[in-house]
């Protein structure tokens, strides 16, 4: 907890928080960095495997093969979530496995699963994106940022 | 929980050692005769019908430069066709190594139309090309229309 908001606190608070605090488990953070980066550059590299077989059986390039390595990543991961495979990777993992794109269909299908009782429409329809809502605005909102600054950089700036 | 561990530290020692693995050139030195298909690591195709030595020479401008870990070429008599892998730590100059090399092969080759790329498929396309000259025996409308082919896929953007 931030300073300022302790010392608001009434004694009998500050004194729960001490004994709070010397009882709560600690978190493994290096573990879970290095279980985060080993399945992360896991599902790099099949991403990387899936790129190049595209590359190398189709006409894409380098420059164009990003889309179908994306929506096939994607797919994948759903059906994973689908089977209840992608849960067991995430909670080995962590953000390892949320950070990828294969997070985003995790996220999409999970919140589908979840509200699969209250009906299709209601449920699933109005659910579906409750989590990868917000990916999809922030990444559209910080996408017309970062262009604005480029436009601005290379207009006035003479970049 | 145990096995767990063995496992995760099995995978971090498997990719340690792929890591820091330096691959070794894919070199083949045929023992004789000209009938085996020969695969050779100059770049160009020694034995086309079309003379290939202006890919010689581009192929011997681009190799010589640091950043490029390797480069093959074809030319017919108009079109001149380079393509680069650019070594890894590099690839942050992309565009600018990708100017710079299109630019002096433009003053190299005045005559010919260049096309230059740094992407893997076109690289891989072009030596596709590379053996066909040589063991193919292509001629030069057959690979005029080839790299037409290519120069059309290495102006695709996402």
């Amino acid at each position: 907890m931030a300073n300022e908001k302790r010392k608001k606190l009434t004694p009998v608070q500050q004194e729960y928080h001490l004994f709070e605090k010397a009882r709560e488990t600690k978190r493994p953070v290096v573990k879970n960095c290095f279980r985060a980066f080993l399945v992360g550059g896991f599902i790099c590299m099949v991403g990387q495997a899936i790129s190049y077989f595209y590359m190398y059986f189709f006409d894409f390039t380098e420059q164009t093969v990003g889309n179908p390595t994306v929506a096939t990543m994607v797919f994948i991961s759903m059906i994973l979530t689908g089977f209840g495979v992608y849960d067991r990777i995430a909670q080995f993992a962590g953000a390892g496995s949320a950070v990828p794109v294969t997070g985003f269909g995790n996220a999409v299908i999970s919140a589908a699963i979840e509200h699969r009782t209250e009906g299709f429409v209601l449920g699933v329809g109005s659910n579906m994106f409750k989590l990868a809502g917000s990916v999809i605005l922030f990444g559209t909102f910080a996408a017309f940022v970062v262009a604005l600054v480029k436009t601005i950089a290379t207009q006035w700036g003479g970049l | 929980m145990n096995m767990r561990k063995w496992l995760l530290i099995a995978l971090a020692i498997v990719m340690v050692m792929g890591g820091c693995a330096k691959e070794k050139g894919v070199k083949q030195q045929s023992m004789q005769g000209t009938n085996l298909i020969r695969t050779n690591t100059d770049g160009t195709a020694k034995r086309a019908s079309i003379d290939q030595r202006p890919a010689e020479r581009a192929v011997a401008y681009v190799r010589s430069r640091d950043d490029i870990k390797d480069a093959v070429a074809v030319n017919t008599r108009k079109k001149l066709l380079v393509a680069y892998q650019i070594k890894h730590m590099d690839r942050f100059y992309r565009k600018q190594i990708e100017k710079e090399i299109h630019d002096h092969l433009k003053r190299l080759f005045p005559d010919y139309q260049i096309i230059s790329s740094s992407d893997l498929k076109i690289f891989w396309k072009t030596k596709e090309l590379v053996d066909n000259l040589e063991n193919k025996k292509w001629d030069e409308t057959k690979t005029n229309k080839q790299i037409q082919k290519i120069k059309r896929l290495s102006e695709d953007s996402a």
